[in-house]
């Protein structure tokens, strides 16, 4: 994402605080840009949480010394994104389903991203360690 | 403030979830085997959300994996989940939990 221009960037520790009040912080800041996406406050609340827990669980194992970094952009005039990054390894995107199945659901990250999928579309970097949330804006006309 | 209350009922086991958000911070899976009377034979569990407004995926594992301990005491045993918030229900759905036990809504 070289040459992007960020709305917003931050980082924080991977603490379950710094979770909560990173996940208000970001729903904050598009209320206050008038940032109005096309899901509903509760998935937008549930998609962010899970690509912040995912970070901090699976790539900074709750390392509190280890900080993940949110950047927020305008992808187009419809879209934007909110990439989060961890200071993990990464894992294999590959691996990634695009549905559960049944009671094989168990992993623990494919659930989660599933959930993501569901309410926007979801990309990662090469090595695994960002996540890239591209949502829908309302249009001006609602 | 508690996070988890058992109630038993004849063969069954009513788990009452006492926190409005289910987000894999707190011991809830600790909890409940640590209170749990492994002596009783209980062939249905019911998870009630009665308080819970909240749950993400972490929360979501803390209830499969409390499924698969119930499961190791007895296989044939029936697990409901009643008084869902609607969304929370349609996110159970989603994550095809509705095959692993029943669902009902407030």
């Amino acid at each position: 994402m070289t040459g992007t221009d960020f709305m917003l960037e931050k980082s924080v520790y991977s603490t379950q605080s710094d979770r909560l009040e990173l996940i208000e912080y970001i729903i904050n800041f598009f209320d206050r840009n008038y940032l109005y996406v096309t899901i509903d406050r509760y998935e937008f609340y549930l998609i962010l949480d899970e690509a912040v827990s995912n970070a901090m669980e699976h790539g900074n194992k709750w390392n509190k010394s280890k900080k993940i970094q949110v950047r927020i952009y305008r992808k187009d005039n419809s879209k934007i994104g909110i990439l989060i990054k961890d200071e993990g390894d990464g894992f294999d995107t590959s691996l990634v389903s695009t549905t559960p199945n049944g009671s094989k659901i168990t992993p623990l990250r494919g659930r989660g991203i599933f959930i993501m999928k569901t309410f926007c579309e979801v990309g990662w970097n090469e090595s695994g360690n960002e996540v890239n949330l591209i949502l829908k804006m309302k249009s001006a006309n609602g | 403030m508690d996070i988890v209350k058992l109630n038993y009922e004849i063969d069954s086991l009513s788990i009452v979830f006492m926190k409005p958000h289910i987000e894999g911070n707190d011991p809830i899976f600790e909890i409940v085997i640590d209170q749990f009377d492994k002596r009783k034979k209980i062939n249905r569990i019911i998870f009630n959300f009665e308080k819970v407004s909240y749950i993400n995926s972490l929360g979501i594992a803390e209830l499969i994996s409390l499924m698969r301990y119930f499961q190791g005491f007895n296989p044939k045993a029936k697990f409901k989940f009643i008084e869902l918030d609607k969304k929370i229900a349609k996110i159970f759905k989603m994550v095809e939990l509705g095959n692993l036990a029943d669902i009902e809504t407030r």
